[in-house]
């Protein structure tokens, strides 16, 4: 089962499309949009009111940071009236498909660009901690007037806890900044130019997530996510191999 | 992982099992790559444009230095037309994040579109597959490029036999597989750029339009005002990377 999570910031406009069919085509008219968010120690889950037609739902006014949203039956969730949770749940299996079942997460400007990508945040990652390593200047662009990196973490306990991101020189093996970051949240850091150097690396500490990369210039825009390392390393040692690197970066931020 | 496992594993990742599995459409893979081999850099499929005042940037990490510590390597990226002729190739000394510009200029003066593949040279065996599934920016009458991951594996260099095997995506030669993108397009314009990564003519239907797509070829297609972009054909994973034109905006995506 995938969640999907929108964008609320003074910088930007956002808007998720979800679809009500999966990607080889099998429609689902019953299904409907939920929204969870946690609240003193539950996950309060309630349906969303939101814009629909045939095939997709739209949400965008009632996107919030700290909100996901999925897809599910009434039955296996709450009829009109807000449920709590104790921990989120693997409600049903159709957002369950290959290729990924994905909704399209836009960004926008009132009087400007776009920039979206295809984005789902899988169950079972929300079950996990660990660290998520990726280069900060891959996706971000010297010549723009404003560089964001949005990172959103869903953990499957209705709790918002404080953890952090570093920016770390590999090269240096030095730490260049420290960000309080929070987990089920989607968490905005504003990037100087200073940090757009080749050596620099996001790492998180004990925090899952996906890193999403946004540049402003002139109004247009450039917006992706960047993969975790496993998505580099095919073969089955590809763990191991990683875990050593992530080693490495670890021992900067604890020495 | 029990002995037993680890077999089923190793089998059902080998090239031949990942063959038979897809002509009999029984939990079919994406990629022809046999995941039990090692020194081997495995490639996507990277789209390049250089028509209607496109660039394309293409920013990529230097894999092998990063995760198995090699140093400054020669990275070899080759491109081909748009009808799977060799264009040229190039040696590269790359760093940890590398960025390279291609443009009209780039090619001689052709305004045209293909793909190119990129690999990883070690310096000598290496206990691993790694894959090049970096970010691939489209710049639109140079305003800022809207940058979009890889998406599909497509080509390895073998160093154990000092070869490149193309076309690796997986396919069917009895089933015809759907894929609609799951995303509503309401801009102005919309184009699709579709690559053959299978080693078989494809016979391609979007909506309702008809095309062949000989291996290794790729297409851009203009869907017009389409609010869903269906794609019909025997490849599993035939996702197209998308321009959606707003104005004198541009959002590119995969699908």
């Amino acid at each position: 089962m995938n969640f999907f999570f929108g964008i609320r910031s003074k910088f930007i406009n956002s808007e998720i499309k979800i679809p009500k069919f999966q990607n080889s085509g099998k429609f689902n008219q019953n299904i409907k949009v939920f929204e969870a968010f946690p609240l003193n120690n539950k996950w309060n889950i309630n349906k969303t009111d939101c814009d629909e037609n045939k095939d997709f739902y739209f949400i965008s006014n009632e996107i919030e940071n700290n909100k996901i949203f999925f897809l599910a039956h009434e039955h296996e969730v709450a009829q009109n009236k807000i449920k709590l949770f104790d921990e989120l749940k693997d409600f049903n299996n159709f957002t369950d498909t290959a290729p990924a079942f994905r909704a399209n997460l836009k960004l926008f400007l009132d009087n400007g660009g776009i920039s979206s990508y295809q984005s789902e945040y899988p169950f079972e990652m929300t079950k996990r901690r660990g660290n998520i390593l990726s280069p900060i200047s891959i996706l971000l662009n010297k010549n723009a007037e404003k560089n964001i990196i949005f990172f959103k973490n869903i953990f499957y306990k209705p709790i918002n806890e404080k953890t952090y991101l570093y920016f770390i020189n590999f090269q240096q093996k030095k730490i260049v900044k420290k960000v309080e970051i929070l987990s089920n949240y989607l968490n905005e850091i504003i990037v100087d130019k200073e940090f757009l150097n080749n050596d620099i690396y996001l790492f998180t500490e004990n925090c899952l997530g996906i890193p999403m990369y946004l540049s402003i210039k002139n109004f247009h825009l450039s917006f992706e996510h960047t993969h975790p390392p496993h998505h580099y390393i095919l073969s089955q040692n590809r763990y191991k191999k990683i875990n050593i690197l992530k080693n490495e970066f670890k021992k900067i931020f604890i020495n | 992982m029990s002995l037993k496992k680890s077999l089923l594993t190793k089998v059902a990742k080998s090239k031949l099992s990942k063959k038979i599995r897809n002509i009999l459409n029984i939990k079919p893979s994406f990629d022809l790559v046999d995941y039990n081999t090692k020194n081997i850099s495995v490639s996507d499929a990277f789209f390049w444009r250089t028509d209607n005042e496109f660039e394309t940037i293409f920013k990529f990490s230097n894999i092998l230095k990063f995760y198995y510590g090699e140093k400054d390597k020669n990275i070899e990226i080759i491109f081909f037309d748009k009808n799977n002729k060799f264009l040229k190739n190039e040696t590269l000394n790359a760093n940890l994040v590398n960025e390279i510009l291609i443009d009209k200029n780039y090619f001689d003066n052709l305004e045209s579109y293909g793909v190119f593949y990129v690999f990883h040279k070690p310096e000598h065996y290496f206990d691993g597959i790694i894959r090049n599934s970096c970010y691939t920016g489209y710049s639109y009458k140079k305003s800022l490029p809207s940058f979009v991951h890889g998406n599909t594996i497509a080509a390895e260099f073998n160093y154990n036999l000092e070869k490149i095997e193309y076309n690796l995506g997986g396919f069917s030669l009895f089933k015809n597989n759907t894929y609609i993108v799951q995303n509503q397009f309401d801009n102005k314009r919309t184009e699709i750029m579709l690559i053959n990564t299978t080693k078989i003519t494809l016979n391609v239907l979007i909506n309702e339009s008809r095309y062949k797509l000989k291996s290794g070829n790729s297409i851009i297609v203009d869907i017009g005002k389409k609010k869903l972009i269906k794609i019909k054909s025997n490849c599993y994973l035939l996702r197209p990377i998308i321009f959606c034109y707003d104005n004198a905006f541009l959002d590119v995506h995969h699908g």
